[in-house]
Parts: C-alpha cells; sequence; structure tokens
C-alpha cells in the first residue's frame, strides 16, 4: 500500500506483482478510493479506470468496491460523495424483453440498432408500425432520468435501476462515463482504440488506469491492432458486395434523392463527431491517425457504385494472392506495392477510406442489421489498417495446406480445414502503439497480476518507465503451497519436452508414471497442463496403447480440454461435477488454453495439484510470431531466446498460479522438465513461488515427490483458527498501530545515523 | 512414539526437544492440546447435552488399506493402526458413556456392510478387532451412510445419532453427488464426523459442515487418539436445533436388582416393572422392553451434564484429607464450596476426572 501511495504521488507507472487471492484488489481500491475521496483528490478531478479481464472479475470488482465504500461510510459517517459505474456490452446490459434473449454480442448489438438507430427513430414518428425500444425513448426523452447518483453501480444496479426508471441501462452507463469517478469494465474499453472511440473513454490527465490481471497485457494490446482476413470471409464478403449493389438498384428506382443525397452528405463533410451521436455509430472505425481521419474521402469512390467496383477489385486481388498458396511475409508497402502493380488505374488513396465510405454507405441505405455485413466490414478494416500502418507491421500469410500426395480421410481433411484454414494476416508487432498513448495521458498506470515475473520485461516491451516494480511474497500464516521440480525418472532418465526428445517412449512413459503416483495421493482435482494441442494428442495416443490411461482412469475421471470452447466448458462442468462428488477428476489441458487463464475455475478442491509437462515454448514455426521476434530484436533490443524464455515461463506461472485463488486455498504445484530446475529459469518464477521453492525440491526424480505431498496434505487438511492468523494476514488495528509505531523508531534511526555521519 | 503411526513424514526422533535445564521431553503438537484443555473447560459451563448415543463407525478397507509408504514399509500397516485406533476408541467410549451404542461398517467391494450391530458390550467391538479384516476394492461414502442411514432409523429419537467415518482413500467410487443421501441424515439429525487420514476430500468436509459435524486430518498417531477421544464426550445440543426439544424429554428407565443379592457369583437381575429375569445391566428388558440400568451407570452417563463443580484452592491445609484420610503434604488444599470439606490434591484429581462426585455432599 505504502507502495502504491507512491506511485500515486508521484504521477509515474507501476507494476505490481501479488499473488492472488491475497486481497490484490481490496488493497488497490481501498487507497485509491480514499486517494479520490480526499479534498485533495477531489479538486483535481482524478478518475480511476479499473480494467479487469473478464465480465466475471468486474462484479468482483463491484463488491469489493462496495466494501470499500461501506467502510468509509463507517468510519467518517457519511458516504463518499464519488460514483463508481461498470460498463459492459449491450449483451450483458439489455434489459428489453426480446432483445436481451439474444445469444451472441453482435446479434444482439444489431437488435438494439434495429430499435434504436436515429434513422429508425425518424421513421418511426410517422410510421408507427415500427418497433423502437420503448426503454431507450424513454432514455431519449427524459434528461432528469440520466443522472446517477453517487454510490457503486455494478451491472446488475445498472439492471435494476434500468427496471426502476424504465431507461435502457446500457446507453445510461455510456452517458454516465464522463461524471462518473469510477469505472470498472474490460481491458478493451481501453486498449481497443475503436471500441474506445465508440464510448468516449479517452484517458485523461488525472486519470489513475490500473490493469487487473494483466500477465498478457502486451498480447490484448497487440490484438487490438491486429486484423485476420481468412479465405472464407473472401466469398461472404462478395455475396455483400453483391448484395450492396441489388441495395443501391432497389432504392434507386424507388427512391431517386437517396444516392444524391448521399453524395451531398459526402461534399458537406459534416464535422463527424457533431453529425454522429451514439446510436449513429453503425461499425467502429479502425484506429487511424487523426491526421487522415481530416482529410476528405477522395473522389474517385463517393459514388457509391464506384465504391462497390472498388471494393470487388480489391476482394479479387485478396483471392488471387490466396491462390498462389505460398506462405509469405511482407511488409505492408511491400504488399501494397505489389497491389498497386496489378491495379494501375486505381489510386492506392481511397483504401485508407474504405471502412470511413461504408459507414456512410449503410447510413444512407439505412441497414441495420449489420450482422450480414460483418466480413465485409472487417475487410474494409483490415484495407485500412494496412494502408495507414507500416512500420512495425507485417502481412503474413500463414496456414498453407500443402498438397499432399497420400490420400487423406475427410475426418482430417475437416479437421484440418477447421483449425488451420489459411489466413491473411495483418500482425502489429508493438504494443506500444497502444500503450504508449495511455501511458502518456494518464497522470498513472499501474499494471497487476499474480504472475508477472520476470517483471523488467513489461516496461520494455510496452515502452513506459515504471516509477516502481515491486513483487510481494505471501503473507499468509501457513505454507500454502509446495512447488517441487521433477527432473528425471527413478532410472535418471532426465525428463524434458524439448521438440526432439518429446515422443521418446521412456518420457511418455515416465510423464504417465509421474501422474498415476499423483492422482493415487491427492485427493479431488489434479490438473496437468502440456505444451500443446498436438503434444496432447499424441500423448494420449502413446498412453493409451501403453495402459497408463486406463491405470489414471482407476484413480480419477479423465478430461481433456479441446480448441473447441463449448467442449472445454462442457468438459470443466463435468470434471468440477466429478471433484464434488469424490470421484476425482483429472483435467488435461493445454498452457495458454482458454482454461489456463483467467476464471477461478480451479479454485479450492477443484484443484490441488497443478502439473506442469514441459516449458510451454510458443511455436516458433509461426510466421507471424518469426516477424514478431525479428522486429523486437532490431527495434528494441530484445533478443529472440529472451522474449521466448521470459514468454515460457510467464505461460507456466500461469498455471501454476491457478492453484491458489483464495485465503484458505492451497495446493501443490509440481513441474516436471528438466529445464525448470536452472536457476536461469527458476529466478523467473513471481516471488511467492520462489519463496517456497527450496534447493531439496528442485531436483526430485518421479518417486520422490510422493512423501512430501502426502505429509503436505496432511498439514492443510487440518483448518487454521482464525487466531492463529491473526498478525500475520490478518491485521487490527492495533496491530497497525503497532507497526506504525515501529516504521516511525526505523526511520528516526536511520536519520540519526545519517546526521551522526 | 508409538512403532504403528500412520505413515508420517515426520521422524520420532524429530519430536524430541531439550528443556532449559537440559532434560528431554517430547514435543508433541501443542495446536491439539489447547483445543483440547478448551474442551475440559466448556465443561463447566451449562450445556444441554445427549444422555445416550449411537455412534456408527464406518471404516474405509478399501484397496487403500493395503497401500503402504517406501519409508513405513517394516511398519504393521494400516489395519493394524486401525485396529488398534478402534480398540482404544472403544473402550474410552464406554468409560464415558456407558448407556450408548457403538456398531461399525466396512466399506470394501464398493458396499457398506453392517460389521457390528450397534451395542453396548466393549466385549463385542474388542473381539471384532481380534478377528482378520476383509479389505479390497473401492471405497463408496454413499453406500456407507444408507447402510448407516438404515441401521440408525430404529434408534428412539431421544438418542444422539452419530457417524464417524474413519476414511483413508481419496477417492469414492459414488457416480453421483451424494445431496439426497445428505438431506435424509439430516431430517434424522444424524450428525457426522470425518476423520480422513489422506488428506481432505471436498465431499467429505462438506458432509461434516452439512450436518455440523467436523472434518480433522491427523498428522500423526498422537492426534488422531487426542482427535477421537473429543468423540468420546457427548457433543453438546444446539439448543435452537429441531432436536433440542425431543432431546429433552422423561425417558422410562428401571434399576434392576439382583435376583440372588447374596449370591455374587449369579449375574442375573429382576426387571422392577414386570419381574422378569435379565441380564447384567445395561440391557433393555427382554419381556417388556424397559430400559435397565444401574445407578453407576446413570451417574457415569450425567457427569458431562451436571459435572462436578471445581474445587477452591486454599493455602489453609488441614491436617488430614477428607478423602482418603492421608496426612496431607502438598502445600494446597482443595476445599468443595458446598460442604467445605478440603481434600488433597490426589483426591482432588480423582473426584473430579473419575468419581464425579463429592463424598460429603448430599447427592
Amino acid at each position: 500500500m505504502k507502495d502504491l501511495k507512491t506511485i500515486l504521488e508521484n504521477k509515474g507507472h507501476g507494476i505490481l506483482e501479488m499473488p492472488s487471492g491475497t486481497g490484490k484488489t481490496i488493497a488497490l481500491t481501498s487507497l485509491i478510493v480514499s486517494y479520490l475521496h480526499s479534498p485533495q483528490g477531489q479538486s483535481k478531478h482524478l478518475r480511476l479506470i479499473y480494467l479487469t479481464r473478464t465480465v466475471a472479475e468486474t462484479s468482483k470488482v463491484h463488491q469489493e468496491l462496495k466494501r470499500v465504500f461501506a467502510c468509509i461510510e463507517q468510519y467518517e459517517n457519511s458516504a463518499p460523495t464519488l460514483c463508481c459505474l461498470g460498463i459492459s456490452s449491450r449483451l450483458n446490459m439489455c434489459i428489453h424483453p426480446t432483445v436481451s434473449l439474444c445469444q451472441s454480442s453482435p446479434e444482439c448489438d444489431s437488435r438494439c440498432r434495429d430499435r434504436t438507430a436515429s434513422f429508425v427513430r425518424d421513421q418511426a414518428d410517422k410510421n408507427h408500425d415500427i418497433e423502437t425500444c420503448h426503454l431507450f425513448n424513454e432514455y431519449w426523452n427524459d434528461t432528469e432520468k440520466q443522472r446517477l447518483s453517487t454510490g457503486v453501480f455494478s451491472l446488475d444496479d445498472l439492471k435494476n435501476l434500468g427496471k426502476e426508471r424504465g431507461i435502457c441501462p446500457y446507453f445510461l452507463s455510456i452517458k454516465s462515463i464522463e461524471t462518473a469517478n469510477v469505472i470498472v469494465g474490460c481491458y478493451a474499453y481501453m486498449l481497443d482504440p475503436q471500441i474506445n472511440q465508440l464510448i468516449g473513454l479517452q484517458p485523461k490527465e488525472h486519470d489513475i488506469i490500473v490493469f487487473d490481471e494483466a500477465h498478457n497485457i502486451d498480447n490484448s494490446c497487440i490484438d487490438s491492432l491486429s486484423a485476420e482476413v481468412p479465405r472464407r470471409m473472401l466469398d461472404t464478403c462478395e455475396d455483400n458486395i453483391r448484395s450492396l449493389t441489388e441495395l443501391i438498384h432497389q432504392r434507386r428506382q424507388t427512391y431517386i434523392d437517396t444516392l444524391n443525397r448521399d453524395r451531398d452528405l459526402m461534399l458537406q463533410e459534416i464535422g463527424r463527431e457533431a453529425n454522429l451521436d451514439q446510436t449513429e455509430i453503425l461499425a467502429m472505425s479502425p484506429y487511424i491517425p487523426t491526421e487522415i481521419t481530416q482529410r476528405v474521402i477522395p473522389g474517385s469512390i463517393n459514388n457509391s457504385e464506384h465504391f462497390l467496383s472498388f471494393l470487388t477489385f480489391w476482394v479479387k486481388y485478396l483471392k488471387h494472392r490466396f491462390n498462389d498458396n505460398k506462405p509469405f511475409n511482407e511488409s505492408p508497402s511491400c504488399f501494397l506495392f505489389n497491389f498497386s502493380q496489378v491495379a494501375n488505374k486505381y489510386n492506392l488513396d481511397p483504401l485508407k477510406f474504405l471502412a470511413e465510405r461504408l459507414n456512410k454507405l449503410f447510413h444512407t441505405l439505412m441497414v441495420t442489421n449489420l450482422v450480414e455485413y460483418k466480413s465485409l466490414q472487417q475487410l474494409c478494416s483490415f484495407a485500412a489498417l494496412v494502408s495507414t500502418h507500416d512500420e512495425g507491421f507485417s502481412v503474413v500469410m500463414e496456414g498453407v495446406t500443402p498438397i499432399t500426395q497420400q490420400p487423406q480421410s475427410l475426418a482430417i481433411l475437416a479437421n484440418q480445414d477447421k483449425f488451420q484454414s489459411t489466413t491473411l494476416r495483418l500482425c502489429c508487432h508493438d504494443p506500444q502503439f497502444v500503450f504508449r498513448p495511455i501511458c502518456d495521458t494518464a497522470s498513472s498506470v499501474i499494471i497487476t497480476s499474480g504472475t508477472l515475473s520476470p517483471l523488467d520485461m513489461y516496461p520494455r516491451l510496452l515502452g513506459f518507465t515504471p516509477v516502481l516494480v515491486r513483487s510481494y511474497t505471501m503473507s499468509i500464516s501457513r505454507q500454502c503451497i509446495l512447488p517441487m521440480v521433477v527432473t528425471k525418472s527413478p532410472d535418471q532418465i532426465p525428463l524434458s519436452t524439448r521438440f526432439s526428445v518429446r515422443n521418446d517412449p521412456s518420457i511418455v512413459r515416465n510423464f504417465g508414471s509421474l501422474l498415476i503416483e499423483v492422482t493415487r495421493i491427492v485427493p479431488d482435482g489434479v490438473v496437468a497442463f502440456f505444451p500443446s494441442y498436438s503434444f496432447l494428442r499424441s500423448i494420449l495416443q502413446s498412453w493409451k496403447e501403453m495402459g497408463t490411461l486406463h491405470q489414471l482412469y482407476n484413480n480419477k475421471l479423465v478430461f481433456v480440454e479441446t480448441p473447441d470452447p463449448i467442449e472445454t466448458a462442457l468438459a470443466l462442468h463435468n470434471y468440477q461435477t466429478a471433484c464434488d462428488c469424490g470421484r476425482g477428476g483429472l483435467f488435461m489441458c493445454v498452457s495458454r488454453g482458454k482454461v489456463s487463464e483467467g476464471t477461478d475455475s480451479f479454485q479450492g478442491h477443484y484443484g490441488r495439484c497443478m502439473i506442469c509437462f514441459g516449458i510451454p515454448y510458443i511455436n516458433t514455426e509461426s510466421l507471424s510470431l518469426r516477424a514478431r521476434l525479428e522486429y523486437l530484436r532490431t527495434k528494441h533490443g530484445i533478443t529472440e531466446k529472451e522474449f521466448l524464455s521470459f514468454d515460457a515461463m510467464r505461460a507456466a506461472s500461469q498455471c501454476m498460479g491457478r492453484v491458489i485463488r483464495t485465503k484458505d486455498d492451497y495446493g501443490v504445484m509440481i513441474m516436471a522438465d528438466k529445464r525448470f530446475s536452472l536457476r536461469e529459469k527458476r529466478k523467473k518464477f513471481p516471488a511467492w513461488i520462489q519463496q517456497y521453492l527450496s534447493e531439496a525440491q528442485c531436483n526430485l526424480s518421479t518417486e520422490q515427490t510422493a512423501g512430501p505431498i502426502r505429509s503436505f496434505l496432511r498439514t492443510m487438511g487440518t483448518p487454521i483458527p482464525l487466531q492463529h492468523q491473526i498478525g500475520q494476514s490478518l491485521w487490527s488495528l492495533e496491530h497497525i498501530g503497532e507497526y506504525n509505531e515501529k516504521e516511525k523508531q526505523r526511520i528516526l534511526q536511520e536519520q540519526g545515523i545519517h546526521e551522526h555521519i | 512414539m508409538d512403532p504403528v503411526s500412520w505413515d508420517t513424514g515426520t521422524l520420532p526422533w524429530e519430536h524430541i526437544r531439550e528443556n532449559d535445564d537440559g532434560t528431554l521431553f517430547v514435543d508433541a503438537s501443542t495446536r491439539v492440546d489447547q483445543d483440547f484443555t478448551q474442551e475440559r473447560e466448556d465443561l463447566g459451563k451449562m450445556i444441554v447435552r445427549h444422555m445416550i448415543r449411537c455412534v456408527l463407525v464406518i471404516l474405509d478397507l478399501s484397496d487403500s488399506m493395503e497401500e503402504k509408504e517406501a519409508k513405513a514399509s517394516n511398519k504393521p500397516g494400516r489395519t493394524a493402526f486401525l485396529k488398534q485406533t478402534l480398540r482404544a476408541f472403544a473402550r474410552e467410549f464406554f468409560d464415558q458413556n456407558s448407556l450408548s451404542r457403538l456398531g461399525v461398517i466396512g466399506l470394501f467391494h464398493s458396499e457398506g456392510h453392517i460389521l457390528v450391530m450397534p451395542t453396548g458390550n466393549l466385549q463385542d467391538i474388542l473381539s471384532f478387532c481380534d478377528k482378520p479384516l476383509e479389505t479390497g476394492g473401492e471405497p463408496s461414502i454413499r453406500n456407507g451412510l444408507k447402510t448407516a442411514h438404515i441401521v440408525l432409523r430404529f434408534i428412539p429419537e431421544y438418542v444422539s445419532k452419530e457417524i464417524l467415518i474413519l476414511y483413508s482413500s481419496v477417492r469414492t467410487c459414488d457416480p453421483t453427488p451424494i445431496g439426497d443421501v445428505v438431506k435424509d441424515l439430516k431430517e434424522r439429525s444424524v450428525r457426522c464426523f470425518v476423520v480422513s487420514f489422506a488428506g481432505e476430500l471436498h465431499v467429505l468436509t462438506k458432509l461434516a459442515l452439512d450436518t455440523s459435524g467436523s472434518h480433522h486430518v491427523p498428522m500423526n498417531l498422537d492426534v488422531t487418539q487426542q482427535i477421537l477421544s473429543k468423540f468420546t464426550l457427548p457433543f453438546p445440543v444446539d439448543s435452537s436445533s429441531h432436536s433440542f426439544t425431543k432431546a429433552i424429554r422423561p425417558i422410562p428407565i428401571g434399576i434392576p436388582q439382583r435376583s440372588s443379592p447374596e449370591d455374587v457369583e449369579d449375574n442375573s437381575f429382576i426387571c422392577p416393572q414386570c419381574l422378569s429375569k435379565t441380564s447384567q445391566p445395561p440391557t433393555d428388558c427382554p419381556v417388556c422392553g424397559l430400559l435397565l440400568i444401574s445407578a453407576h451407570h446413570l451417574s457415569r452417563s450425567t457427569q458431562h451434564i451436571f459435572p462436578l463443580i471445581a474445587f477452591n484452592q486454599t493455602r489453609d491445609v488441614p491436617e488430614i484429607c477428607h478423602g482418603c484420610t492421608q496426612h496431607v503434604s502438598s502445600q494446597f488444599a482443595y476445599e468443595c464450596p458446598k460442604c467445605q470439606q478440603k481434600y488433597c490434591t490426589n483426591c482432588n484429581k480423582f473426584l473430579h476426572e473419575t468419581l464425579n462426585h463429592c463424598p460429603s455432599c448430599p447427592a
């Protein structure tokens, strides 16, 4: 907390690593909220933006905030005059009787627009048959109801409020962003420039921005600026263009002015911001530097027919590149140069404005069901991004399936098609593009997570200089984790998942026997992490042949993660039921998979033991990764090896971090790879894991694990009475007083020494 | 330190510590000790407790019993340990609760088998412990609880019904959640206590929590015995619970007389209600079904409900102790607050821990 105050007062940025479940959130929020609440904070109009990864985490933050507010109220006899707000997508916020039934986010968005877009409302005024959203109308007409009082409003609170007042909670929350003091939301609201623009949540001078669970923040930054075009999308684009052309023809016959009006709109070039209110932004325009957006859309695509024909040409060109069936890696300018070679009759300039123009067209044609035209929008934003960015980006064609000679079964072909269809990708290599503007404007940016080690990497990747970098150890009264590094089998064969040896039968067998041993001893849930899906598949195959799987099945029910999210969710659910029943479960999953990060799916008895087989290096064969590595080396001086091992250890400690979710939780961590025992690798683990990882536990063989695990589980099984925790992980007011006294004395002593010198 | 210890990872000599004056002593786990003395102190307060209990011990006799840890290979094994534990528990249990009953259920081959029907006779349990046990297969918590439920169904309402599970596996073979069985048990106000040797198993923790019992994971033999000796004392009745009203109710009992008072060898008694001949109390009259006990049993059973109040320590030491009529050598004596008689330290201990009754006070 004291460190946090230093960060705030110095207006700098910080990186904090604290083990999960030890009150990270409450420590951050309580201090910042009190800081906001103080007269000093209020006079400066400070604002806290708290960003988490998932919606579930958002609601947890709200619960914590409510407790903080209640606490302040208790001590000062007055509720803080702060407004705390949660934001989320329409899917999570909508309370309209029919729209809220939608399952997917884009569907929900588009059906909302069907009812709330400005032209729909205009038409509804004339023609009462057109359905509008009564909640939105109420919101729009009554400005009194748009106001939010002070207090904490979580998503559910906003929904209830919306029902009470009969107004739309989504628009209410968007509206209140300007006035709120504390905003809780997902990463995308800050990192993704498209969404950011849409709702107007720009970082301001006095903002304090907290990124929670931010171990993958560089990847989220990159993702928000990357675009991809899969092969199949081009076909749907062609369909879209065709239907648009038809639509234009139709309209021309029935409603002649439309297109004139369209052109008028173009030529007038009314200020975009003034013209478009929140409801009228039909699609998110991609992130483009302002100097370009302020220029007028070139005349060559002003006419809607010309525009569509240009689009057709662009699609054709891309198809042509796909037909080459060769993986390539080019810089955007090179890619565009190739295009201009083919397209000598077109100027390249219009590419930059495709997305903009498409939005205008949709607006004039009054198209509301944007779900259908989603692929066309994606294509246009791809074009716009390709043409505007150059340095730090590259265009990569990946997943090309070589034409094989031997016949393959249909199932395998379908499988390949599903998971590795040919994709044209625009990759951003530098998270700084997104992150630096945020750091430059906001007064403090705090990045925090359970697993951020090695800490010095983040400032280099994200391009900012932190005031403070700190990794905290655990302050729980007992040793609640048991990390162990298993390096060899009983017959002294080193265990490793190095690519050259990973399919060696003896290693596969030894991994199997380790897993059998562990499942026999550990009650309830055991989770095993593998470096990749392909390795998981092959090892399962060999275990089946060896009979290992059968033995595992005697001990625990076995569940396997697949790349399909629905299948995985089902497996996870059944795994949890198995743990609840007492039968016990073994969940095999892939590090970096969906299961391995976020979500408290392995808390308590659902995950008593985590086993990490091998160091999860990323697949270096991927072209986009290679391009990124090269960029990092040339631009930031981070060598390939450095980044790869950073990334692998980050993934590994992320997997291990699943084990502890709350204060009373405990669990075993087993890292099964020879390479984990290297000092250089071990140093990259978070401090709270290193704290318990003694030399003796770093070089164990498979059968040596049983003893420590047994005695550990027995020690942990006895619940600790509360009074043992007091003074260690729970402090009463007296403890804090004592601590302050001690600190004061220490500082006085130090000063005394200085004076003496 | 006992040679039979449950696969402890620690070694016996690691517990030996040196005192300030250089003498050696065994450093037992102090945490459990504290709780235990606390329990004893709580005895002084007015708490409603059950007088008659029926406890079913569920033993996990699955294939996990045959498992041995490398370190413990020279030790007698888990079955022997379990028998020894059970024997010690039964002795202490009948000593503290002379009217109560104890039964044993074994879990093996995925079924719950009744090994000893609830009995008031210590000998039944001890002779069971001498026989070899059948083990093997998988344990099923569900079937064990179901069997226990069937047994406990015929126990009258005023009896406190308890299940003590000694579990050593890390799994069960139940395919479905045991929620419905737990609900049945709760309706009959059965309390489940779990001692899990292999670590915390969630389903058992939850079972104990739901039935207002407790869950323990012992580190070694000492702790196991301390935990089990806690079970020998009847648990306080939650005065807000449903079973509270049922617990406070007159129970018909008879105190039988010897059929031939002059013949000590003859162990037959006469039921005061129907005057038929019965065996040694405690027992049910075979004719009229009346519960027959002796006065000694009654006083031993009520000791937990009406414990002997603590005597005041005084420096006013008398010549002769009122209890043992011996010369008092210590500096302190203990005075009964009711009759003002003074006792020596040994007698004080004897009165409080064994007799539970001040001999000079009128009953």
